[in-house]
């Protein structure tokens, strides 16, 4: 390639630039004489400001007035200069567009200026950290979403750990109750025969309580387990399914039964709820002060979108720091002999209400009775 | 060996186990009749005196209690704290006789000052080799505290110093 093509191709290269490309001469004599622009590409033309642009005694304060500090300026190209190197002067804004400036020695006395639109580049950089923020964003919420499972997952944990706790507990009480009762009866001959008959008697009574409990557990377990498929189910047909069973299990005890007419349709499964309303009133009949009449109040009140069901004893009540204990299975407030029972009634009954959607609470004074409710969502 | 003028309370919920206990103890010479509470409400009652617990005659002060820590309603834990914080039997020993419990109740109990700690054992004849055991160290072995039957005025009060 001849000298004379090289130099066109140079010059080609220069003129079609996008970059605007600037030379300047400095004089090295005079260290306080401004850099003159001494050739520009036609890009650096279109960002010149200087209206008499001659090529020969234009002042690069002329040419970009306010694009940098013109004493600072000066100073780096004179050192440039000297010393060779380059220097990045940072980012300028014009006209809504950003501009990257670099300078760098050409010969003792001529530097070279580079002026490229970064906007596109800044565009790109703020994509890039919006984006960056959005994934932090998420790996947050993921994080949060991880730890919530996480907790709840141990909270369940927690909740099996003692569920099998007092399973066995309550399980093998009467096991126990049994073997023992056995091992007095074989190994004692001292016994009369009414102690005897006694022993066996309670054996049989262990027993039955065991039988109860196992039957206990069981309903609990389908509660918790059944699928259950949500249909808008007639309150008034649940009552009177409830009240049915209730005169069944009652084994003759005497009670009275005031259910308010009209009860509304709500969401919820027809069998699911039969055994809440029959829980809620099978305690609601047996927490009673001996020679007490028990009476059950059941009615409804709706509110917005959901339904309130009500059942309303007039038994001995609930003081208000055992309102909460009660739901647990296995907790019991009341001694075996006052009111006997196995602790899993009224947790079978929040199992299903929550499995339903539903939500349970009781308003209740030691002495006054109880009156438990159950929220559910009303039909359309 | 026999042990007399040694009332046991046995606070127990599972009448049953009750029974166990004090016919063990029974067994192994316990002559004084053991007495005994279903609850915790009861065991206030009888250790405060209180209704029929008034008289002292048939229901004498015991010497020991035996705990079992599942009761209903005040639990035993709850007893046992309540013990503690009354000026006259706040010495009473305490030998906590369970179901096996959680450890975090296990822990509580001795904080809370019981003086012993066993589990109820599956057959009647560990049952009755633990009471020989423990009637042997307690009635026998222990030397007791004085409980205050009168507590003087300034302890019923509360002091401040």
């Amino acid at each position: 390639m001849d000298m004379q093509q090289a130099e066109q191709l140079y010059r080609l290269m220069f003129t079609n630039m996008r970059e605007a490309l600037a030379i300047l001469r400095l004089d090295v004599r005079n260290p306080d004489a401004p850099p003159q622009v001494i050739e520009m590409n036609p890009a650096a033309v279109k960002l010149c400001r200087c209206k008499s642009f001659n090529l020969q005694d234009c002042l690069v304060t002329d040419c970009f007035p306010g694009w940098f500090d013109p004493d600072r300026f000066k100073d780096h190209c004179h050192r440039l200069a000297a010393f060779g190197g380059s220097l990045e002067l940072g980012e300028v804004c014009r006209d809504e567009l950003f501009y990257r400036i670099r300078i760098f020695a050409l010969t003792d006395n001529h530097i070279g200026m580079v002026i490229s639109d970064c906007t596109r580049y800044r565009e790109e950089e703020a994509e890039i950290a919006d984006l960056s923020a959005k994934l932090e964003k998420e790996a947050a919420t993921t994080d949060r979403r991880v730890a919530e499972r996480t907790a709840q997952l141990e909270e369940i944990n927690e909740e099996l750990d003692s569920f099998a706790f007092s399973v066995s507990h309550d399980l093998r009480a009467p096991i126990r109750a049994m073997q023992t009762f056995a091992e007095i009866l074989l190994d004692d001959e001292m016994q009369t025969a009414a102690e005897r008959n006694a022993y066996l008697v309670r054996i049989k009574t262990a027993a039955q309580g065991m039988d109860r409990l196992i039957q206990d557990l069981l309903a609990y377990s389908r509660v918790s387990r059944q699928e259950i498929t949500l249909e808008p189910v007639r309150l008034d047909q649940v009552v009177r399914d409830a009240a049915q069973q209730l005169e069944l299990t009652a084994g003759g005890k005497a009670y009275r039964l005031e259910i308010a007419s009209d009860l509304p349709t709500v969401i919820g499964h027809p069998t699911v709820l039969v055994q809440v309303v029959l829980n809620l009133m099978t305690n609601g009949i047996k927490f009673v002060p001996k020679g007490v009449v028990p009476l059950l109040r059941i009615w409804t009140d709706e509110k917005q979108e959901y339904c309130r069901l009500y059942v309303e004893d007039n038994g001995i009540g609930i003081a208000p720091q055992y309102q909460e204990r009660i739901f647990k299975i296995f907790e019991r407030l009341h001694s075996m002999d006052s009111y006997p029972g196995t602790g899993v009634g009224l947790a079978i009954v929040r199992k299903a209400v929550h499995r339903l959607g539903g939500r349970i609470g009781l308003e209740s004074k030691e002495g006054e009775g109880s009156r438990f409710w159950i929220e559910l969502r009303r039909a359309e | 060996m026999s042990y007399v003028n040694h009332t046991i309370l046995v606070v127990d919920n599972d009448q049953d186990q009750a029974h166990f206990t004090k016919l063990a103890l029974q067994r192994v010479g316990v002559i004084t009749p053991v007495q005994s509470a279903k609850d915790g409400e009861e065991a206030i009652g009888y250790l405060s005196g209180r209704g029929a617990f008034q008289d002292r005659d048939s229901y004498p002060m015991p010497v020991l209690m035996l705990l079992d820590l599942k009761l209903p309603h005040i639990s035993g834990v709850g007893l046992l704290s309540w013990l503690r914080e009354q000026p006259a039997l706040k010495r009473l020993p305490v030998v906590v006789l369970t179901t096996p419990v959680a450890e975090a109740d296990l822990n509580r109990a001795y904080e809370l000052g019981c003086n012993s700690f066993l589990f109820k054992p599956n057959s009647f004849n560990a049952l009755l080799v633990m009471m020989q055991n423990l009637v042997q160290y307690w009635l026998g072995l222990n030397v007791a505290p004085e409980l205050a039957v009168h507590p003087p005025a300034h302890e019923q009060t509360g002091t401040s110093v």
